[in-house]
């Protein structure tokens, strides 16, 4: 048989092998295409630039595979570890443990649904790439942090965390969100604003500051994951200009989903902004910097006006997001600063010189107003304490974070928003969130938040060890200061014995 | 708009008001303090005078701010509406309801 070339073996392999049906009804074999008020005339018309195969892409991607996993076994081998900037470093890898992989997983479930229920064999077919790619994600992530799970506190549990910690509803809140939204929602939510607003924003910070911190696995792991991650932005970008293009009636409806998305999984990276203005211990780029450069230029100066041309605008509350920048990362953070004993990592007190650091990095701001928060704080540890708020915080009834955040335009004051539905008062941390809460209540108002669940006793009982526990959290050895850690302690015993550091 | 939906969407809230039982969900913001970094939630009855509210949940948290000084509070309002706090009246006699937000500064 002759053999067919690659855009011949595309359409034989993928296209033509769908049907169509002659004894059911279509809408029997596909009864979600209709119901939020998406109109596809032709299915045809989706352009996949990729063309690949299952055949093509099984040996791409255990080639991949291969690469990860040489590196990972040297890693561990050579005890690299060791090599680490600093064993605060790897509280990095378990916020990204609990909080990200769990959600690479759902994902995986969401993309597994759309490959099976979206109208046309093409977007079929990618969906089913990207569900398999998605659980490739979550595997080599656990595959990679379980070398630090055998040395180090918090990586043993990640999946319990993630259904129960208070600070991991966030994501969870956001991933289920997707799920059970209509299948064109959730592929703007995921290909387009996660995989394609927002990826290179949440990716590529990870992976420099891991590089930057001597992490080899952790980077080489990222940039496995990244080279399917251009495929998903390919795709998410397709998504949008094929469901703008085949109706105008969808414009608006796809700028909603566009401005609902953009918000959800812009108050998600805030535990983007945390990482790079605190958590690693050779900081190598602000959270603001990185916000200009891969949002405001890449997004908003060149991707939204190519995208005018279908009608479609910048997301609702984006100058919000321009108006936080100075002060995300530091509010979030110390939030999680001051609640460290309900977290399963841990924090510290920065240096000067890290504080110096963060005065340059945002010199309008800091000095005024975060610096000296954290200088208050230096005092009660130099006084042998530990700065920690007593008190436990209502939730946004959106994003589920405490209302932390400031006023744009003022940053003395909290932004706190109160709506009302059917005679309930509810939370909300922010104009974003209280627009996406007042468009669809009925489905927020479902949600639990952490706090109302501590209070109404079902978190293990009223108190805060009993909280703690069954958060699943050891106490004492999970949570607290760095500086009062087995972690700590570790790290400065195996530095202390000068074989295991290969004679440093 | 109302969610989109393939049959009706109709479910009860998480959280309804009858859980807490009599009890009030309260939260209250020390504002122009950022050394607390978001308002605190309290689960309180509302027959408790504010003595015991102020001495039991609001001293015990202010109080991890070592320059905390409990006689410099003022400016109170419920939800935006100035009221004056009495040692011995109840948060429900003060105005304090379901889910106020008891507001102050220095």
């Amino acid at each position: 048989m002759k053999k067919l070339s690659m855009k011949q073996q595309y359409q034989v392999m993928t296209r033509d092998l769908d049907w169509e049906p002659t004894y059911v009804e279509r809408d029997q074999i596909y009864p979600y295409l209709e119901f939020e008020g998406i109109k596809v005339h032709d299915w045809e018309a989706w352009e996949d630039p990729f063309r690949l195969t299952m055949a093509s892409y099984y040996k791409y991607q255990a080639e991949k595979e291969r690469r990860l996993y040489a590196v990972l076994e040297s890693f561990e081998q050579n005890q690299s570890h060791l090599r680490l900037s600093d064993g605060r470093y790897v509280n990095n890898m378990k916020m990204f443990l609990s909080g990200l992989t769990p959600v690479e997983y759902a994902a995986h479930r969401q993309f597994a649904f759309l490959a099976r229920h979206l109208g046309g064999p093409a977007p079929r077919f990618s969906a089913q790439l990207q569900s398999i790619d998605e659980l490739r994600h979550a595997q080599t992530q656990l595959h990679t942090f379980n070398l630090y799970n055998k040395y180090y506190e918090g990586f043993d549990n990640y999946r319990h965390l993630f259904d129960r910690i208070w600070y991991l509803a966030v994501t969870k809140s956001y991933i289920e969100d997707a799920m059970t939204a209509g299948p064109f929602e959730s592929l703007i939510a995921l290909s387009f604003s996660l995989e394609y607003l927002l990826t290179n924003l949440l990716f590529v910070p990870y992976m420099s500051g891991a590089n930057f911190n001597g992490d080899a696995a952790t980077t080489t792991m990222g940039f496995s994951s990244q080279s399917d991650e251009s495929r998903h932005m390919t795709l998410g970008l397709e998504v949008v200009k094929f469901l703008l293009e085949q109706d105008e009636a969808n414009v608006p409806i796809i700028q909603e989903w566009v401005d609902k998305w953009f918000w959800r999984g812009y108050r998600v990276l805030a535990i983007v902004s945390v990482l790079m203005d605190y958590m690693l211990p050779r900081p190598f780029m602000s959270w603001k910097e990185s916000f200009e450069l891969y949002f405001e230029q890449q997004m908003l100066d060149g991707l939204f006006p190519d995208l005018e041309y279908y009608g479609l605008k910048p997301p609702r509350h984006v100058d919000i997001a321009i108006a936080e920048k100075d002060h995300y990362s530091h509010n979030v953070h110390w939030a999680l600063y001051q609640w460290n004993y309900v977290t399963a990592f841990h924090t510290w007190t920065p240096s000067d010189e890290h504080l110096d650091w963060l005065s340059a990095q945002y010199p309008d701001t800091f000095d005024q107003h975060h610096r000296p928060k954290w200088e208050k704080a230096q005092r009660i540890a130099d006084g042998g304490g530990r700065y920690y708020n007593p008190s436990v915080a209502p939730q946004c009834q959106v994003c589920v974070i405490p209302p932390v955040f400031t006023e744009p335009g003022d940053p003395t004051k909290l932004s706190i928003r109160i709506s009302e539905y059917q005679g309930e008062r509810y939370v909300l941390c922010s104009d974003g969130c209280q627009w996406i809460f007042e468009r669809e209540p009925e489905k927020y108002i479902q949600a639990p938040m952490p706090t109302n669940q501590v209070y109404r006793g079902n978190y293990g009982g009223p108190t805060i060890p009993e909280v703690v526990a069954w958060f699943g959290i050891d106490e004492g050895v999970q949570n607290h200061d760095y500086l009062m850690s087995g972690d700590a302690r570790s790290w400065d015993e195996w530095h202390a014995m000068g074989s295991l550091t290969g004679g440093k | 708009m109302a969610v989109r939906a393939l049959g009706t969407y109709d479910f009860p809230p998480k959280e309804p008001r009858e859980d807490f039982g009599t009890d009030l969900l309260v939260y209250t913001y020390f504002e122009g303090n950022s050394f607390f970094v978001a308002p605190a939630a309290w689960r309180v009855p509302p027959d408790m005078p504010w003595e015991a509210f102020r001495t039991q949940a609001l001293d015990p948290w202010l109080g991890a701010d070592p320059d905390y000084d409990p006689s410099a509070l003022t400016n109170w309002r419920i939800d935006d509406v100035p009221f004056e706090p009495k040692e011995g009246a109840t948060l429900d006699s003060l105005g304090i309801g379901w889910k106020s937000v008891v507001r102050f500064n220095h």
